[in-house]
């Protein structure tokens, strides 16, 4: 039964994260296809999926694992630190996953871009070709592990503090930032606009500052599950 | 499975839903736990599941703290309305899958054959079951664990008469194939009193009673007759309940009769069900019905 947890959660997760992003790169492609019909195609339309919805799509991610997985987990007999640890090393494994899914996607872009002459222009600081894959991986993977944990901080808190889980939302947003601001662009979401230090921080300081991020929020998610109660309602999704 | 619960206090707020518990229960018997709503029933069962941390005393299993250490709750199964197995979009044959990857102990034959006595559709959703379907499949759930302290928290809501029927068979049948301590919580007393060994009474999260069923049913005697005879008969003794009609008396008294043969001519002396007992040792004090 060691790692079960992890084992179940890779078995179960990891290719529903794979399906999404091929579903959201064809989505993309065809949309972008579609709109050549009618204007020059300029920038990269996966740039702009990737940077903007697969962070939701890990954050939701942290949400399932906190807020439901737990639960099951402790139903059937394992103890929340065992859930926790096994978790936190699945989350791991999974912002890689959607990291290489998302390096892929530049890739595989490129090459359409290519075959129709257009120009993939990415507006990202750390990379300028979607074929610099293991700058890309790392970005990708340091912002989606920053978002996985805020997603598990933020769901914890609700179930922790039910309305005072307002405060983790605003603990979840600041573990956010560093990523947005140095790794991301600064314009993606709303109040950070205008504090854009990606032109000034080196990757390893933007990856240093996601690694910070991402074990505060794990750090204060076990802090409010590690004796959580587990009762009727929790599971509703 | 043996369970010491020492000092047990529960707070909610300012809410004393478990206050200054004790009691213990020996291994391989089937109890009853019984209580009136907001007694602290489901919130006793899920301090013994490590569902929740109590907020003071104590929960040996085996000997072992329960919350948090899991040694201990990998041999608990509590099953309970509203903490689902499985997420609600989950198929049924996918919760029993997940039951087999978290539970060493669980017995996927005797989950299989449970899911066809209740008839359980194995492609449909955890959340489309209707209130009694699952509660079958949490009775499946329990069952099979094989868990050494399994816990049904009025697992019969919503289940019609025959159901009920067969998930007490099968609790029986289970019982007797794979000996274990198993802890009912239920409304249905008389209904469920036929499996129960032993009854923990809880009311205002203190403890009642806890005794072997049939003690209980002994103790209780209902004596009807003239309104003078019985209150002779019944002076001195403990009468959870009287009610007058006409010069018709009939009380209800709790405790052994030491009475010989003379003192009970006129009167009529007769067993009363348990749950009868167990509306009276829980009414509210000064309440007489």
């Amino acid at each position: 039964m060691k790692w079960s947890i992890a084992r179940h959660l890779s078995a179960t997760l990891l290719p529903f994260v794979v399906v999404v992003f091929a579903i959201g790169w064809v989505c993309t492609t065809l949309l972008v296809l579609g709109i050549s019909a009618v204007k020059d195609i300029r920038i990269s339309g996966w740039d702009m999926t990737a940077a903007q919805l697969a962070r939701w799509l890990v954050f939701g991610l942290g949400l399932h694992l906190a807020r439901k997985l737990l639960q099951v987990a402790v139903v059937h007999g394992r103890t929340r630190r065992e859930f926790v640890a096994q978790a936190c090393a699945f989350t791991v494994v999974l912002t890689a996953v959607a990291a290489a899914c998302t390096a892929l996607g530049y890739v595989l872009e490129s090459l359409v871009y290519r075959a129709a002459g257009w120009p993939q222009s990415l507006e990202q600081p750390h990379f300028d070709s979607g074929t610099d894959v293991p700058a890309i991986f790392v970005a990708y993977w340091a912002v989606f592990a920053v978002w996985t944990a805020a997603g598990m901080l933020v769901v914890s808190g609700f179930d922790r503090l039910q309305a005072g889980g307002v405060v983790t939302l605003l603990i979840g947003f600041a573990l956010i930032t560093p990523a947005v601001i140095t790794v991301g662009r600064s314009g993606s979401l709303p109040f950070l606009r205008g504090f854009d230090l990606t032109a000034t921080a080196t990757l390893p300081l933007a990856l240093g500052l996601c690694a910070a991020s991402w074990a505060v929020g794990l750090a204060l998610t076990w802090g409010l599950v590690r004796d959580v109660p587990i009762k009727a309602g929790t599971a509703q999704p | 499975m043996k369970v010491d619960v020492q000092g047990l206090v529960v707070r909610y707020g300012d809410v004393t839903a478990i206050d200054d518990l004790s009691f213990s229960l020996a291994e391989n018997k089937i109890y009853g736990l019984l209580g009136r709503n907001g007694s602290g029933k489901s919130t006793l069962m899920s301090v013994l599941a490590a569902f929740r941390k109590p907020t003071a005393g104590t929960v040996l299993v085996d000997g072992e703290p329960v919350f948090e250490n899991g040694r201990a709750t990998s041999r608990i199964c509590l099953v309970q309305h509203g903490v689902d197995p499985a997420d609600k979009g989950d198929r049924l044959k996918d919760a029993l899958a997940l039951a087999g990857v978290f539970r060493e102990s669980w017995d996927a034959e005797c989950a299989e054959r449970l899911m066809d006595l209740f008839g359980l559709p194995r492609t449909k959703k955890l959340g489309q079951l209707s209130l009694g379907q699952r509660s079958a499949f949490g009775v499946v759930v329990g069952l099979a664990s094989r868990a050494p302290l399994t816990m049904f928290d009025e697992s019969h809501l919503g289940m019609d008469t025959p159901t009920r029927y067969a998930f007490y068979d099968a609790l029986l049948a289970d019982y007797m194939a794979e000996p274990r301590t198993i802890v009912l919580s239920t409304h249905l007393v008389e209904e469920q009193a036929a499996l129960l060994e032993e009854v923990v009474i809880i009311d205002s999260g203190r403890l009642v009673l806890h005794e072997e069923t049939e003690a209980v049913r002994s103790r209780g005697t209902s004596v009807t007759g003239p309104t003078g005879l019985v209150d002779r008969f019944v002076e001195g003794l403990t009468v959870l309940n009287q009610r007058q009609l006409g010069p018709t008396k009939s009380a209800v008294v709790y405790g052994s009769l030491d009475r010989d043969a003379s003192g009970t001519e006129g009167l009529e002396l007769g067993p009363i069900p348990l749950q009868d007992l167990f509306v009276h040792l829980t009414e509210p004090a000064g309440v007489t019905r």
